[in-house]
């Protein structure tokens, strides 16, 4: 009861002292365009954050997420640190959670959110990959077909792509606009350091005027590259995965041999202080 | 005169058993009305709500479509969703009434919801990499039908499928899904969802390929199946050959660990006795942290051997 009091007393205090120093007009006006909502929240907003987020493939706005992580640690500083100070104990759990909150989420480098935003935007360019390979065999396929125009065609297919559609919308558009070379070259700059885009763009670039039996044979070929070079990848990812699972594998049993030397050590020393 | 006392007692209670009987069945009579009230108006009220629109659901959906055994479209969800809420009550209860302490809450959510969504986790995993290795059958299978409509080429290769395979059921699905869509939305919806589950570069062209053909007839569908077909087996040799690689990783999580700490400990307790080697690891710190350490990194090791010995048919 006293410390609620003593609270009550607090706020009325800093409640009277916001009222004298914001006496002037000019001064009050300041502060409460400085406490609106919306410049609050816009300084929430954070761009290596949203970078982040869009990349990994969340939809969720940076703002919105940094609010979310605020409201989080508030009410776990709030009740934990509201809870010790009248109990009167004292502990690190409640700066440790805030930490541990922090460490997860942000995008910064060298902690485990960076760790997992990089992950996920590696799953997702796996994902937009996978969907690559699918379009230059949707390409041979109108080839052998219809032999449609390439922004007829792709502005076709172009919703059966659940990660690449918005892209290929706009590669139709600027196709139309800009001239086959010119979007072309927009396509394979979005796709820097990319194994296959660049070679994608060049197969399209080399295959849209010939005419289609020579055309299916080349995309044939390319297909049988392109899915090598794939398979190149996954053989470099999974040998590079295999030394640090070999190491990781064989930590037990270097700990059990720690662990068995260390008793014995302990043992020793045990029966060295019976004895003198 | 005992004799007599009994069944002057049984008179007496006879009637009073006979009011109970009859109030309990009249309460039950109404409850009952009630309860079909209430549960229509129940039942009325949870079949308007979309939950499809709620991400958690269309999340466990998805993992269902694979894990469950019986899956049933947003049903399964849903059902997974009570039973986490009600095991947690449930250990939360028990906790609560057993052992007095004060992160029961958190402790009860990690049981209950937590070690039934891991399960969930594995047994997608486990299903999923099954899934990357059937999907070689389906596509097999599905270019020898592949100058029938999508459809019914789909059905058929379903029904030819064996029992064993995992796909049986999600082929089955895409077959409904080309046979009865409304809108090429809905179609390419189901299709992702299809590619989705499995999750692997092959089921994502296969349906490109599937839909393209639907769109513009399945003429040419035949030769990109027989494509596909030999992508997959390129990449088989590539996952044999990498799985080669990785085998002293396989062998080291799988077995060779629990033999050296086997045969570790036992050289230990020759030369100390048993009686004080597990005095020794349980009643000194060190002995408790490390032994801790080397169980925790034991199940790690033997996790990722598992991950290993079983990689997923993709690039």
């Amino acid at each position: 009861m006293r410390y609620i009091f003593l609270l009550l007393a607090a706020g009325g205090l800093a409640w009277m002292a916001t009222l004298m120093a914001t006496a002037d007009a000019k001064i009050r006006k300041r502060l409460y365009r400085r406490l609106d909502a919306k410049r609050l929240a816009d300084q929430l907003h954070n761009d290596s954050l949203q970078k982040a987020l869009s990349d990994a493939g969340f939809s969720i706005s940076a703002k919105r997420f940094n609010l979310f992580r605020l409201l989080i640690i508030l009410t776990i500083l709030v009740t934990e640190l509201g809870s010790s100070f009248i109990t009167g104990e004292r502990s690190v759990w409640p700066l440790f959670m805030v930490f541990l909150i922090w460490f997860t989420t942000t995008p910064r480098p060298m902690t485990l959110g960076w760790f997992v935003y990089t992950k996920l935007k590696q799953r997702r360019e796996r994902q937009k990959n996978r969907e690559l390979i699918a379009l230059i065999r949707l390409y041979e396929q109108n080839k052998r077909g219809q032999n449609l125009k390439l922004d007829v065609f792709l502005k076709r297919v172009a919703n059966h792509f659940e990660f690449l559609g918005k892209e290929l919308i706009a590669l139709s558009e600027r196709v139309t606009d800009d001239g086959l070379d010119n979007a072309i070259r927009w396509f394979i700059s979005l796709y820097p350091d990319h194994p296959f885009a660049g070679h994608i763009g060049t197969i399209i670039l080399a295959t849209e005027h010939l005419p289609p039996t020579e055309a299916v044979a080349y995309l044939e070929q390319e297909s049988h590259t392109i899915a090598r070079i794939s398979s190149g990848l996954y053989i470099e990812r999974w040998n590079t995965l295999s030394t640090v699972a070999t190491m990781v594998n064989a930590t037990p049993s270097f700990a059990m041999f720690f662990l068995v030397i260390a008793l014995v050590l302990y043992h020793i020393t045990s029966i060295q202080n019976l004895l003198f | 005169m005992i004799k007599l006392d009994l069944i002057r007692l049984f008179i007496m209670a006879l009637p009073l058993v006979g009011l109970i009987w009859a109030s309990i069945l009249i309460a039950d009579v109404q409850m009952q009305k009630r309860s079909v009230r209430i549960g229509y108006k129940l039942r009325r009220r949870l079949f308007t709500v979309k939950y499809r629109d709620y991400g958690l659901i269309r999340h466990l959906d998805r993992l269902m479509f694979l894990a469950a055994r019986h899956y049933r479209p947003v049903e399964s969800a849903i059902r997974f969703c009570l039973f986490c809420l009600l095991a947690a009550a449930a250990v939360f209860a028990l906790l609560a009434t057993f052992i007095p302490w004060q992160r029961s809450s958190a402790l009860a959510v990690i049981l209950g919801v937590g070690i039934p969504y891991l399960i969930l986790r594995i047994r997608h995993a486990e299903r999923g990499v099954k899934a990357s290795y059937d999907l070689a059958e389906v596509i097999k299978l599905l270019s020898r039908h592949a100058h029938l409509p999508v459809h019914t080429a789909l059905k058929r290769t379903a029904e030819n499928l064996s029992d064993r395979s995992v796909l049986k059921r999600p082929v089955m699905v895409l077959a409904d899904a080309f046979s009865s869509y409304g809108s090429p939305d809905e179609l390419q919806q189901e299709a992702f969802r299809f590619a989705s589950t499995i999750g692997t570069t092959f089921a994502t062209q296969l349906v490109m390929e599937l839909i393209h053909a639907e769109r513009d007839g399945s003429k040419h569908l035949n030769q990109s199946l027989k494509f596909i077909n030999e992508a997959i087996e390129g990449q088989r040799n590539a996952v044999l050959g990498v799985k080669k690689e990785n085998q002293d990783a396989i062998a080291l999580g799988i077995w060779v660990n629990l033999a050296v700490i086997a045969i570790l400990s036992w050289s230990t307790a020759s030369f100390l006795t048993w009686s004080t080697f597990f005095r020794l690891i349980t009643q000194t710190e060190i002995g408790v942290t490390l032994s801790l350490a080397v169980a925790g990194s034991l199940v790690t090791a033997f996790f990722i051997g598992r991950v290993l010995s079983r990689p997923k048919l993709d690039y």
